[in-house]
């Protein structure tokens, strides 16, 4: 239902992907924006879909990522900011930006097939078809994310880990049902001190919708606490008392059922 | 760790999912689906953020292998190899042959 994988090597051969992390790229000639062709008046989808043809239309998709990353470099930059800007500096958002696109260009010519790309949106409209290619990006965003503190950091994840994405991506409601109030969320989050907030906000990536906790491996917890000075314990306890004042404080406005223990 | 430990430590670890989207909306983490894309693109839009120059052009030629991080490894091992006593001479710049020669 959610096919775009064609599961075969991609035309530049069967060599895995380049970890993004590890500046794998080389910079070439650079395009200035505006200087293709308009295509502004396409949707993403085609643009995915123009951006597969790589292979045997290497200008066409050339331009059609340039449109992308035209249209939508602001507001990947802006959400990676807010993320992981504290943790990433602005040059280490940049990065993350830039090499979202470049993954989603290189994913687009090796995973993606044009007519199942058009095919998959054809029903939707033009403004969930740009918000459900922004959820891909910023998917592929946190992946990159998570990489670099990787137990094996030096080595990307693998392609697969992106195709789960892209499909875990597209099996995400599509209407918002949340029973949660975001003026109330706010509050709470309002009032957590800096340490439990960047304790919370840096672990985020590894929450496991499944288990509907955190799965932080050893290596990464080590990691992710040195990246704010502390133990992983510390890290810990910090994550666990910011996750309790924002379930205390939904539970007392009667939005959400506190699901754990006051930290000792 | 005793079981119960790691029991209390897992419980600890919780976190309800309503809670975890709701986190996106406000930026928390990136938006990952449309109606987390749709509340962030609220925010966004009046984000005062300065876009940096960097992200003025597009970004370079994507390069399809790594000819360099290849290289990298296999020098890497060859170097380690030579530590491990088959080389007479700390001096990477010269060989055994030279050695024996002198």
């Amino acid at each position: 239902m959610f096919l775009l994988a064609r599961f075969i090597p991609g035309p530049s051969g069967g060599d895995g992907p380049p970890p993004c992390h590890a500046s794998p790229y080389v910079e070439g000639p650079k395009t200035k924006i505006g200087e293709h062709m308009d295509l502004t008046a396409i949707d993403e989808a085609e643009l995915l879909a123009r951006m597969a043809l790589q292979a045997h239309a290497r200008e066409d998709a050339r331009a059609a990522w340039a449109e992308l990353y035209e249209r939508h470099r602001r507001y990947v930059f802006v959400v990676a900011s807010r993320s992981y800007g504290s943790f990433l500096g602005e040059d280490g958002t940049v990065d993350l930006v830039v090499d979202t696109f470049r993954r989603a260009y290189e994913w687009a010519g090796r995973q993606m097939l044009p007519d199942q790309v058009r095919a998959q949106f054809a029903s939707e409209n033009r403004d969930s078809t740009r918000r459900r290619v922004l959820a891909w990006l910023g998917a592929i965003a946190q992946r990159l994310f998570k990489d670099k503190y990787r137990d094996d950091a030096g080595e990307a994840a693998e392609f697969d880990a992106y195709l789960d994405d892209w499909r875990r991506v597209q099996a995400q409601p599509r209407d918002d049902n949340s029973p949660l109030g975001l003026e109330h969320l706010q509050t709470a989050l309002a009032s957590l001190s800096a340490a439990e907030a960047d304790a919370l906000r840096v672990s985020l990536p590894w929450y496991d919708l499944d288990t509907r906790s955190f799965a932080v491996p050893k290596g990464e917890a080590t990691r992710l606490a040195a990246l704010l000075g502390i133990t992983p314990e510390a890290l810990r306890q910090r994550r666990h008392r910011a996750i309790y004042r924002i379930e205390q404080h939904l539970g007392n406005a009667g939005y959400i059922a506190a699901g754990q223990e006051e930290p000792a | 760790m005793s079981k119960h430990d790691r029991a209390a430590r897992d419980k600890e670890d919780r976190m309800s999912p309503e809670l975890y989207r709701e986190l996106a909306k406000d930026g928390w983490r990136l938006p990952q689906s449309e109606p987390e894309v749709k509340a962030a693109e609220t925010w966004v839009a009046k984000s005062s953020d300065r876009l940096p120059e960097r992200l003025d052009t597009t970004p370079g030629e994507v390069r399809p292998q790594e000819p360099g991080r290849l290289l990298d490894h296999y020098v890497r091992a060859d170097r380690l190899d030579r530590s491990g006593g088959e080389s007479k001479s700390m001096d990477d710049n010269r060989s055994n042959r030279d050695i024996e020669r002198e």
